[in-house]
């Protein structure tokens, strides 16, 4: 794909030409995982109560249970929020438990994948996802919108529910940056959509979600 | 630039540019000065608390740590390019070269063109407001609406913004509320909920219509060819997933080399910036949807932008190139808050790094007082998370300017004259002793001497002040001992 073109050219040409042909001076910076590391990974229970913590600091609204439970909290959730058309993603292995909650508290799912763009989910109140991967060390939710859950569903509702199960929480940004999913997208998530650009009042939902709902599953 | 017979832009006045007269007004409106006070002075201390509290003793390492990591992949942008480009491709996204605004702003219409788009959705980039590609979409008849909730409002109300980060610290609630229920017919309301959801409204009704979405960059992964967007509202995220066709605006000196460094680079960013340890989305656009993606656009395209930084690429400014745009330096600097904000330095970037770059992008002849609007105090550069030392980059500008025979002729010839006295200790202690005299006579307060003197002088005279100096001069008082014996 990639020809040499007259452009590319004369852009090289004067990056060259002002790099001047000189080596670097000093030494290679070593970037390394202890300075950067904030949050140890050695203790998985202490890692989910510090994701926990951080999410909720970051205004989103945490629950947990255990992966027997699951059925029933989610119900009680959905309940809550209110939902009552919801965006779903692919489950996996918690598909079950989260139709039989569905059921339970009486949510229908729209057809958002009937729509090639993000149409289909603004009939949604809350879009209902399984976390790909989350970080402890800020609280933060990472969602590799690729067949999964696309890219609307975090997004376009007025509120998003995510699934986050305790064995995929990692400690620190570090961690999760070793590895490249190779997704066409992907995005880490901390908190609700906010904006402070009116006079420097905190608002959140301004185009993103007014409410982020983060469900932890131990035992998962 | 404007073209011919187009509106001037608040950020693209009549060239040369003089600070003075819209110092003058951002010293004189009250309220702005309120404002930017109190936004920035909040902004710098929570900046100070949030490293302090997330990074301990190791927030000086990994600020300079950071700032060789920029440094060194500078070093070598061609090589990290190079690779990022290869990375890029081989992921589907097609990448264009822009030497400079005009070739950018073709590049573009020429995609939309091609595309047959109608109608755009744009997110906050500080590269889009350098070329001014909204403009230039506007006259093509392609409907354009900036999504970021300051930008959106500061296009309303025809208004520029008055920070990097923070477009719109020179704005209050009732302005906003008058914007809206004039251009948007709604009932007037200066509630920030309220107005924040009739944005919320009216912006959503553009993204399911747009075809087209135009972005910024943060950073571009050379390691993996993913282009990193940093963003709170999640206007971004419509923005690059919603339409068709996405083209992403970036200059060349975004390019990190791997994921680690991205590693450092984002936990500094945001906690640098607003304070939150990340930015609330932090987007990886990798590519145009995949067969087997549900959505996601149809085509990703990158128009890497030169438009001066090759050449400010050469070793001694190379420094500034490593700028990741958190603003933190405007918080923290005195005169950004006293001039009010933005609007003074009548160009895109603002502030320490604005008065830093915008006389190297545009020539120093176009701007020749940024660089004077400062006090090189250093808070800058405690400031910076990559470590960029702009008070001396200042400083060199100043330099420059004296030695292409920027500045007025009178105070040319007054600083060579002085330096001429300075060389010989009789012409020194004659001019001194000249200084003196003139100072205590004519410097006392009421007198017509003093009044001649701020007529004649009084540009300079106007913003300093001195104490009259001594009777007599350090030299005569020593020597003075020194016969007495009294010096020990």
């Amino acid at each position: 794909m990639a020809e040499p073109s007259a452009a590319r050219e004369e852009l090289f040409g004067k990056i060259r030409s002002a790099l001047g042909g000189r080596p670097p001076r000093g030494s290679e910076p070593e970037v390394t995982d202890d300075l950067l590391r904030r949050v140890s990974a050695e203790n998985p229970s202490a890692v989910a109560d510090r994701f926990a913590a951080e999410a909720t600091a970051a205004g989103a609204a945490i629950s947990r249970c255990d992966r027997a439970d699951l059925a029933t909290v989610l119900a009680d959730l959905l309940r809550q929020v209110p939902a009552r058309s919801l965006s779903v993603g692919e489950l996996g292995a918690f598909d079950a438990p989260v139709r039989d909650a569905m059921e339970r508290a009486g949510c229908q799912a729209v057809d958002w994948r009937a729509h090639a763009d993000l149409e289909g989910h603004f009939a949604a109140d809350c879009g209902l996802g399984l976390a790909d991967a989350a970080i402890a060390e800020s609280g933060t939710l990472a969602l590799h919108s690729g067949t999964d859950q696309g890219r609307g569903l975090f997004l376009v509702p007025p509120a998003h529910l995510a699934l986050v199960p305790e064995s995929r929480v990692q400690a620190d940004l570090v961690d999760y940056l070793k590895e490249d999913p190779r997704t066409a997208s992907r995005v880490l998530v901390t908190g609700p959509s906010k904006t402070a650009d009116i006079e420097g009042v905190l608002i959140t939902g301004v185009h993103g979600p007014e409410r982020l709902l983060i469900l932890l599953i131990a035992g998962a | 630039m404007s073209a011919p017979g187009e509106p001037r832009h608040l950020l693209d006045p009549e060239l040369p540019y003089a600070m003075g007269p819209r110092i003058e007004a951002g010293i004189a409106d009250q309220q702005r000065q309120r404002f930017v006070h109190g936004t920035t002075r909040r902004k710098d201390r929570v900046r100070r608390e949030t490293v302090a509290e997330a990074f301990g003793d190791r927030h000086q390492e990994l600020r300079k740590l950071a700032g060789q990591v920029r440094h060194r992949t500078l070093d070598q942008l061609d090589q990290h390019l190079e690779r990022y480009i290869a990375a890029a491709e081989a992921r589907g996204i097609q990448v264009h070269y822009a030497r400079d605004a005009a070739a950018a702003r073709d590049i573009g219409l020429r995609i939309a063109k091609d595309e047959g788009i109608q109608r755009c959705v744009k997110t906050k980039s500080m590269v889009t407001e350098e070329i001014r590609i909204l403009e230039a979409l506007e006259a093509v008849g392609i409907d354009t609406v900036e999504t970021d909730l300051g930008e959106f409002i500061l296009q309303l109300d025809g208004d520029a913004p008055s920070h990097i980060v923070t477009p719109m610290i020179h704005k209050d609630r009732t302005a906003v509320g008058r914007a809206f229920a004039r251009e948007l017919g709604v009932e007037y309301s200066e509630d920030p909920q309220v107005l924040t959801s009739i944005a919320r409204r009216h912006l959503r009704d553009k993204y399911r219509q747009a075809d087209l979405g135009i972005s910024g960059a943060n950073f571009l992964v050379a390691e993996t060819g993913e282009m990193v967007l940093c963003t709170n509202e999640g206007n971004g995220d419509f923005v690059v997933n919603a339409p068709r066709v996405h083209i992403a605006f970036v200059g060349i000196e975004k390019v990190l080399r791997d994921q680690r460094d991205l590693g450092l680079m984002l936990k500094l960013l945001a906690r640098t910036s607003t304070g939150q340890p990340l930015t609330v989305y932090t987007t990886f656009v990798g590519g145009p949807r995949q067969p087997e993606d549900p959505d996601g656009p149809e085509q990703v395209h990158l128009i890497l932008l030169d438009n001066g930084r090759s050449e400010i690429l050469a070793e001694e400014t190379r420094e500034l190139l490593r700028c990741i745009r958190c603003g933190a330096c405007l918080n923290a600097c005195p005169v950004f808050r006293k001039v009010g904000g933005g609007h003074a330095y009548g160009a895109v970037y603002s502030g320490p790094i604005g008065a830093a770059i915008t006389p190297l992008f545009r020539g120093i002849a176009n701007y020749p007082d940024l660089p004077k609007a400062s006090s090189l105090c250093g808070a800058c550069h405690e400031a910076c998370p990559v470590d960029i030392d702009i008070p001396v980059q200042l400083v060199r500008l100043r330099e420059a300017a004296v030695r292409s025979g920027v500045g007025s002729r009178v105070s040319r010839m007054v600083y060579r004259l002085w330096a001429r006295a300075l060389g010989n200790r009789r012409t020194y202690g004659l001019m001194s002793w000249m200084q003196r005299l003139v100072m205590r006579s004519l410097g006392r307060r009421g007198t017509r001497g003093q009044r001649w003197l701020r007529r004649g002088l009084g540009g300079w005279t106007k913003v300093r002040d001195f104490r009259a100096p001594a009777a007599r001069s350090f030299r005569d008082q020593w020597r003075r001992r020194e016969e007495a014996g009294g010096n020990g």
